[in-house]
């Protein structure tokens, strides 16, 4: 993908802002830790008390299997969500009136603040993981649609007409074309709906479950274990990066298929 | 005969764009049109490619398939340079595709995506893909308009190899005399709105032998100059 001249400086770009990256946190760790000693540990837990909490979670049953019911859950909402995302982005970009008449429906959807959902979910659910499905599919499927319903707007007509010109068949077009001109837009997509997904996900947790990554979150505020907050909203940033980097990693692996 | 257009008439609504126009185009022949900016030149490719149809009068095709090099690159973005060139015609040879990229001077390059290549080169990029694509008649609408005096003339050296390469019925479009002066076996010059034939010149020498400075094409580049800059119309 790289331009080979410019692949130098963008060598150094990267050196530079991994460099720039190191700076930052170690002040931010330096600031915490100032902050830290003036107060107690239920207020605010040392960087060193954090990654202590962080060791004893890695060292723990319970965090691996709240973990696993967490991924459970993110993995059934993605799925719903990307399912419906596709099924909405594909029928509004194709058919013009379908654009139409749904497009107001996604746009509300994405007006309404998800704590608005969840109070509806704890409701029509009940304090369980459905509560916190519902939340997640309902407020991230929308990302993907609109996502894709733009892919469509921007496909280069002069691309689909040098096809037609050399006599492409209809599928060719779909598939040399279109699709290659969509991923763009998916993976943005995807990616802004993974992080979403992440934080709504704990969120649902914390307010309407019993189990998973966010009733540790809960038990840990009940307890006041501070350091257990911190460690695993460390935790919880990190998976969400990774899912991110992954997601981007995937769709880029199938773009070079193409 | 490869196209023959019969006495045609095009206009849009009230705007009369092509008037009583006829032109054959041969078997292996190529031929430049020419005429001042928004004569009516596209339009006409458009009638000859069978996207508009005349309002009167009637084309015949005797070719099968028709290949085009566009104004812009429109190349695939996420297409490597030897990817764009196959697309077209997944059946050819590999070894003609060698050539070809070799013929265009992209030879190196094969594996790079247009978005790392310069404008000069995506245009190379496209002109292979317009010959590699198997037709009997090459439309060309103004293929190097975007181009600097240079790297129009280096771009011109390849589509003569290209056209030499494999011979086929060539039409190109075109406001640049020069280039026409140098790739035509017939000048075909429009007038003015509505665009008829003006003039036709005819080049015998090959193109490689071809010099600008020469008695005879800076005889025809003065009478082509003073046509296209004449006021009224000279249908």
């Amino acid at each position: 993908m790289r331009d080979f001249s410019t692949a130098m400086i963008k060598n150094k770009d990267r050196l530079n802002s991994g460099l720039g990256n190191l700076f930052t946190a170690i002040i931010i760790i330096a600031l915490w830790q100032i902050a830290s000693l003036h107060y107690n540990d239920i207020i605010l837990p040392g960087p060193m008390a954090t990654l202590k909490s962080l060791v004893n979670q890695l060292g723990d049953n319970t965090f691996y299997s709240s973990l696993l019911t967490s991924c459970v859950r993110l993995l059934t909402a993605l799925a719903l969500s990307i399912g419906l995302g596709l099924a909405f982005g594909l029928l509004m970009g194709i058919f013009k009136p379908v654009r139409y008449l749904l497009s107001p429906v996604i746009y509300i959807l994405q007006s309404v603040p998800p704590i608005l959902y969840m109070t509806l979910a704890m409701i029509w659910f009940g304090l369980n993981g459905r509560a916190t499905i519902f939340i997640v599919t309902v407020v991230s499927f929308p990302v993907l649609a609109v996502n894709l319903c733009e892919g469509f707007s921007n496909i280069d007509p002069k691309l689909v007409e040098m096809g037609r010109s050399f006599q492409f068949s209809r599928s060719k077009i779909i598939l040399s074309i279109i699709i290659p001109s969509l991923l763009t837009y998916l993976k943005s997509g995807l990616i802004i709906m993974l992080s979403l997904s992440w934080k709504l996900l704990i969120m649902g947790e914390v307010l309407a479950a019993g189990s998973g990554i966010g009733s540790l979150l809960t038990d840990a505020r009940m307890n006041l274990e501070t350091d257990k907050v911190f460690s695993l909203g460390l935790l919880i940033v990190i998976f969400c990066i990774l899912s991110q980097l992954g997601a981007g990693k995937m769709v880029e692996h199938h773009d070079n298929q193409n | 005969m490869i196209i023959r257009i019969n006495n045609i008439d095009f206009s849009f609504g009230e705007l009369n764009i092509i008037s009583e126009l006829s032109l054959e185009v041969r078997k292996e022949e190529t031929i430049c049109i020419i005429g001042p900016s928004g004569c009516g030149k596209t339009t006409l490719l458009n009638l000859i490619s069978g996207s508009l149809e005349p309002d009167s009068g009637n084309i015949t095709r005797g070719y099968k398939r028709l290949g085009y090099v566009f104004q812009e690159d429109r190349l695939l973005p996420w297409k490597t340079v030897r990817e764009n060139i196959s697309i077209v015609s997944p059946e050819s040879s590999k070894e003609e595709l060698t050539e070809i990229i070799k013929l265009v001077d992209l030879e190196g390059f094969e594996e790079y995506k247009p978005g790392q290549l310069s404008g000069g080169m995506r245009q190379r990029v496209s002109i292979a893909r317009g010959f590699y694509y198997p037709a009997e008649l090459l439309l060309m609408d103004e293929p190097l308009k975007s181009l600097d005096y240079n790297l129009r003339m280096s771009l011109l050296d390849s589509i003569i190899r290209l056209a030499n390469h494999e011979r086929r019925s060539l039409l190109y479009v075109t406001h640049e005399i020069d280039e026409a002066l140098l790739l035509a076996d017939r000048i075909i010059v429009l007038g003015k709105q509505p665009a008829g034939i003006a003039r036709e010149f005819t080049i015998r020498t090959p193109q490689t032998e071809r010099n600008l400075q020469s008695q005879d094409l800076t005889l025809i580049r003065n009478l082509i100059i003073e046509m296209l800059t004449r006021k009224k119309s000279p249908v």
